[in-house]
């Protein structure tokens, strides 16, 4: 018992910590081409990306906000700033960042877990990274993990124009656009032909100024035959007003390569968490996508995986819990545009306190993916009759041969489950939420330990909220 | 006219095109005859627009535009009556011939009071054997390429389907159902059309206290069918049992819109589609169980099964299961390809060929859903266009 | 001499990337019963998948012939037709095609000639009479809704109306209780009188051999025959067991 106390004290403080704002340079708020313009000679832009933000603005404003999903009547872009930075340059050494913001970090377990369990760590900060560092013997292999900025403007340059916003094109949506427009901080991440990091590397994102927006850009290259962990933790405290996140992820597995990419998402119950995440996966590729979201008081967050190679293959697993206030829009997109690919969704969703969870799924299987396999599985889990839970799934076949699966279940906790643990003397809520977590061990069994034990936090945290 | 057909409930991204159709150039379609047999404990009447509401309240699945495009032809509508406590095993037949160049449309009312039975059979065929003249339609959705051509979510605009209707082949037939409490009504309907028209069929059905509602459809041939059903279980232990069977060809599209309402406690829906596409055939099938606040214990099951026979053809599936209530069981499970490798070969293994194997399995498809129609003259109207 | 009706010459059978059979010889001649006895696991099932010739189990060494002809790359249908049969130990369930319909249509393909409905619903019944299946059987759908007993009766069933030359009956005995098992080798036993049929028996039990003549035992262990006898090899493994081989 008194470990579930410390859970929910210390955890709760954790995430809220707010920090004042001071010393910081924000630019103002709302979007105008100036201010864009702005962001470009802050960040030294080269002239194709001075020229590729304006454009992505133009393209900003054309396209209308979607009319599919939860709405976001409540995020006015006027009132929020694009781009918040400290006034402290990025360290290597973690000794050298700010006190305060290093505290926060601590906090928050990243040096810590980077001591312990990675290869490589990123720490971006509102709109800024304030801390990078990389393993000497995985830099040594020939890894490549760096900012963005560095990245656009160092000795990878071509490789990042090459890549850069071409699987997420602006024109993909309207808060794609947006990004392009605005995007600020982010890692990027080359893993040359055949080197296997063993160990994973870790980017947090930390959203600290009330109103602000984080568009953070990640774009991991990992070359044939080469394999990648990769984990992205995100955070921020609660403020009253709205905050919005949309960073974008570009995925690049090559040949024979294997990319896992990990997300445990704790955004604060303010925020608007429009993201978009996205892979291209070659021959005998595979990408793993492992994804928790427990934060966020509005989430579109649905990775795409496009099997463009003979024998690709992608498998998402996720676990979505939307607690009050939440409603939380998530699932996968599957594309097999070649012969032999296979794709595997398996999902839970979890709605309670009268949060609503959307899971939200397509797979398209082109004429080109002869003999390709599909499976979906996504079960939800109703925890009272205040939320909701809907299952939107959608399948586009266009070839005869091809074996699709799709499976969908939604129900309660059974009373028998909950009575048999009581009887063996567990309390109600402990109960409930020992059935949960069991629930989400979809996910949990998929994340390193530590990873793990904390999202089970975050559920028990989430239960205990309304029962007790 | 132009009207919106087959709305998706809750929608998704719009490029996949999927949330609703619009119909361009919809023609006024006149009331066409229909050839009926009824029973004599089952009383039957027209009545004409002044006469008598035709119970719109009653939403189907295909929507309101159709409503109105009905409406708007100035017809009257067939209505079918049972008394409370009778219940009548032989059914009401109803034939609908439809001819080239004659827009036509009817409206069915189907009326059971409390504890009775009704079967109702429908027929759809055209007159003539047509099929000289295929529909067009164009595959929209743009599948990704290379990086480039991945497909966007916003950028493109709405999410549908644009189809311009043939001015002459047309026909629209709309049915409300009132089973009342403790009622049971058996609709069955065989629809073997020409290749060049388009039809849409929509039913609407709303279910008193332990009131059953079982449909069978059955689709083996028409250029263009949009089919829409909307079940409202709004009282207590009220229950829907969905099949759908479809055997589809050449160029022939079929788009539908099923949804079990669930309001009311204890409730069942079963849905139960399962197909085959050939040639460049397309389907659609939009299939919603909505669990609405009130609806506690309920259970709603939907169960897809498609077997692609040929390269060319287009599948779709959208599965949906809304939820607003904790003590519900909604399940979805589709299966949707090539047939089982275990039963390829045990088939194989008594000296059947594999081109065989499929025609077989195709056959039976039909002939599972064809069985549990009650009334043999109407399995032998099926078994004849399989042969 | 004469030639053997089936001749397994140094077969050897991979399912997924693992090689099950290393190195089978068998040989059976026309209207002899061999029985294929081995514990759980020895690979004996998958010798009948890989003389029907299922797909998923590769081979990749050895010869099969069958009444002199060489069955690789000859399909599963093609066998059928030749005269072979498999009982599968786990029938699989076919909506929308009744057994008699199946059967029916089956004979059809064999034969691409149409069968008379009268004759054959004549036959049919008889054959069920001695399987003691009830008539309405032939009228549902294919082993869909069957308990175990009826499906192994509906295989057997199959096998007398197609009178194959060669029937592998893959533990047709297992899960059965002691009428059903009699009644079942009832039916093979017509099978043998019948047209002189060849039979090899897959089983890990000795039940259904009881009533049976019985020609040759062959015992399979991991992947290899270890030992082979008369009939008389039956009793003993009935008696000792299979713990001497391993």
């Amino acid at each position: 018992m008194k470990e579930k106390t410390w859970v929910e004290d210390v955890n709760r403080s954790i995430y809220d910590i707010k920090n004042e704002e001071k010393d910081v340079y924000r630019l103002k708020a709302g979007l105008t081409p100036e201010i864009v313009a702005q962001i470009s000679d802050e960040k030294h832009d080269p002239d194709w990306m001075r020229e590729f933000r304006q454009r992505s603005l133009e393209i900003y404003n054309e396209i209308p906000v979607p009319d599919w999903g939860p709405s976001i009547e409540g995020l006015n872009m006027d009132k929020i700033a694009t781009y918040v930075r400290t006034n402290t340059d990025m360290k290597a050494n973690w000794e050298d960042v700010p006190e305060e913001i290093k505290k926060t970090f601590d906090l928050l377990g990243i040096p810590q877990a980077e001591r312990e369990s990675l290869a490589g760590v990123g720490a971006q900060y509102d709109s800024e990274l304030v801390y990078h560092n990389v393993k000497k013997e995985v830099a040594e292999q020939g890894v490549v993990y760096t900012d963005m900025e560095s990245a656009l403007n160092g000795e990878y340059a071509d490789m990042v124009k090459s890549h850069f916003m071409k699987l997420v094109p602006p024109r993909d949506h309207k808060f794609a656009a947006l990004h392009g427009a605005v995007w600020s901080g982010g890692s990027f991440v080359y893993v040359p032909p055949g080197v296997k990091v063993d160990i994973p590397l870790q980017s947090y994102f930390r959203l600290n100024a009330p109103g602000a927006g984080q568009f953070e850009h990640t774009l991991i290259i990992v070359d044939e035959g080469a394999d990648l962990h990769f984990i992205e933790g995100c955070s921020a405290p609660k403020y009253n007003v709205a905050n919005l996140h949309a960073g974008c992820v570009e995925l690049f597995v090559g040949k024979n390569a294997r990319l896992r990419y990990s997300t445990i998402e704790n955004w604060s119950k303010n925020m608007y968490n429009l993201n978009t995440k996205r892979a291209r996966v070659e021959a005998g590729g595979k990408i793993e996508w492992v994804s928790g979201s427990f934060g966020s008081h509005v989430s579109y967050l649905y990775p795409m995986s496009i099997l463009n190679g003979d024998g690709a293959r992608a498998e998402f697993t996720g676990v979505t819990f939307a607690g009050q206030g939440q409603n939380l829009d998530t699932g996968a997109k599957m594309v097999h545009n070649a012969p032999n690919t296979s794709s595997y969704m398996n999902t839970r969703s979890i709605s309670k306190g009268g949060g609503i969870s959307t899971f939200r799924s397509s797979v398209v299987v082109s004429p080109k993916a002869k003999h390709s396999k599909s499976s979906v599985s996504c079960q939800s889990l109703m925890l009272d009759r205040i939320s909701r839970s809907d299952t939107i799934p959608a399948m586009d076949i266009r070839t005869n041969d091809a074996d699709i699966g799709h499976e969908a279940k939604i129900g309660r906790i059974s009373d028998e489950a909950v009575f048999y643990l009581m009887s063996r003397g567990l309390p109600e809520d402990e109960a409930r939420a020992m059935i949960v977590s069991g629930f989400a061990d979809n996910v949990s069994k998929e994340l390193p330990v530590e990873y793990a034990v904390e999202m089970n936090n975050l559920i028990r945290l989430e239960m205990k909220g309304s029962i007790g | 006219m132009d009207m919106t057909v087959n709305r998706l409930p809750a929608p998704t991204w719009n490029w996949l095109r999927v949330n609703e159709v619009n119909l361009r150039g919809v023609p006024v379609p006149a009331e066409s005859q229909i050839e009926m047999e009824t029973p004599d404990t089952i009383s039957y009447s027209y009545y004409n627009n002044e006469e008598k509401n035709f119970p719109t309240g009653i939403p189907g699945g295909v929507g309101a535009d159709l409503d109105a495009l009905l409406a708007s032809c100035n017809g009257g509508f067939h209505s079918w009556e049972i008394v409370s406590g009778r219940k009548e095993s032989e059914p009401v037949r109803l034939r609908f011939c439809y001819e080239a160049g004659k827009p036509a449309q009817n409206r069915i009312d189907i009326h059971a009071c409390e504890n009775s039975e009704i079967t109702v059979i429908m027929d759809f065929r055209g007159k003539v054997v047509m099929g000289s003249e295929e529909m067009t339609h164009q595959n929209r959705l743009e599948i990704p390429g290379d990086s480039n051509e991945i497909p966007g979510e916003e950028a493109d605009g709405k999410g549908t389907d644009a189809v311009a209707a043939l001015q002459n082949d047309f026909a629209a037939v709309q049915t409300k159902i009132r089973a009342e409490r403790g009622a049971k009504v058996h609709l069955v309907q065989v629809q073997k059309l020409p290749a060049d028209m388009m039809f849409l069929n929509d039913v609407g059905t709303s279910c008193g206290e332990g009131a059953q509602v079982e449909t069978i459809q059955i689709v083996l041939g028409g250029g263009e069918t949009y089919m829409g059903m909307r079940t409202e279980l709004g009282a207590k232990a009220s229950a829907l049992e969905s099949k759908i069977g479809y055997l589809l060809d050449k160029k022939e599209s079929l788009d539908m819109n099923y949804l079990a309402y669930h309001t009311g406690a204890k409730t069942t829906s079963h849905m139960d589609v399962s197909g085959v596409l050939r040639g460049e055939s397309r389907k659609l099938f939009r299939g919603t169980i909505d669990f609405r606040n009130g609806s506690v214990g309920a259970k709603g099951d939907e169960k897809e099964d498609v077997l692609l026979f040929s390269e060319g053809v287009v599948n779709r599936t959208i599965p949906l299961i809304l939820c607003e209530e904790e003590d519900v069981e909604g399940n979805h499970g589709a299966t949707i390809g090539r047939l089982d490798d275990a039963l390829l070969f045990y088939l194989a293994s008594r000296g059947i060929e594999e081109q065989e194997i499929y025609e077989m399995m195709a056959r039976a498809r039909i002939d599972a859903i064809c069985s549990e129609i009650s009334d043999e003259k109407t399995r032998e109207l099926v078994q004849g266009y399989l042969a | 001499m004469t030639e053997k009706l089936l001749q397994v010459k140094n077969l050897s059978v991979r399912v997924e990337e693992k090689e099950i059979l290393h190195g089978i010889h068998l040989e059976i001649g026309r209207g002899e019963t061999h029985v294929l006895m081995g514990p759980n696991g020895a690979g004996k099932s998958t010798l009948g998948y890989a003389l029907m010739g299922n797909p998923s189990y590769e081979v990749t060494g050895g010869k099969i012939f069958f009444d002199g002809k060489d069955l690789d790359e000859v399909s599963v249908a093609e066998r059928a037709k030749a005269g072979l049969f498999l009982s599968f130990q786990n029938p699989l369930e076919v909506p929308g095609i009744t057994l008699s319909n199946f059967i029916r249509s089956a004979l059809e393909q064999r034969t691409g000639e149409r069968i008379r409905l009268w004759d054959f619903r004549k036959e049919l019944e008889a054959k069920m009479e001695v399987l003691q299946m009830d008539k309405s059987y032939a009228k549902r759908d294919l082993n869909v809704g069957f308990s175990g007993g009826e499906k192994k009766k509906a295989e057997i069933l199959q096998l007398l109306m197609m009178k194959p030359s060669l029937a592998i009956l893959d533990e047709t005995d297992s899960g059965l209780d002691v009428d059903a098992v009699r009644t079942v080798s009832r039916g093979v036993e017509e099978y043998q009188k019948d047209k002189d049929g060849s039979l090899l028996i897959i089983t890990h039990s000795t039940r259904i051999l009881e009533a049976l003549h019985v020609d040759v035992t062959h015992v399979m262990v991991d992947g290899r025959i270890v030992a082979e006898g008369d009939a008389s090899l039956v009793d003993e493994i009935n008696e000792k067991g299979f713990e001497q081989y391993l």
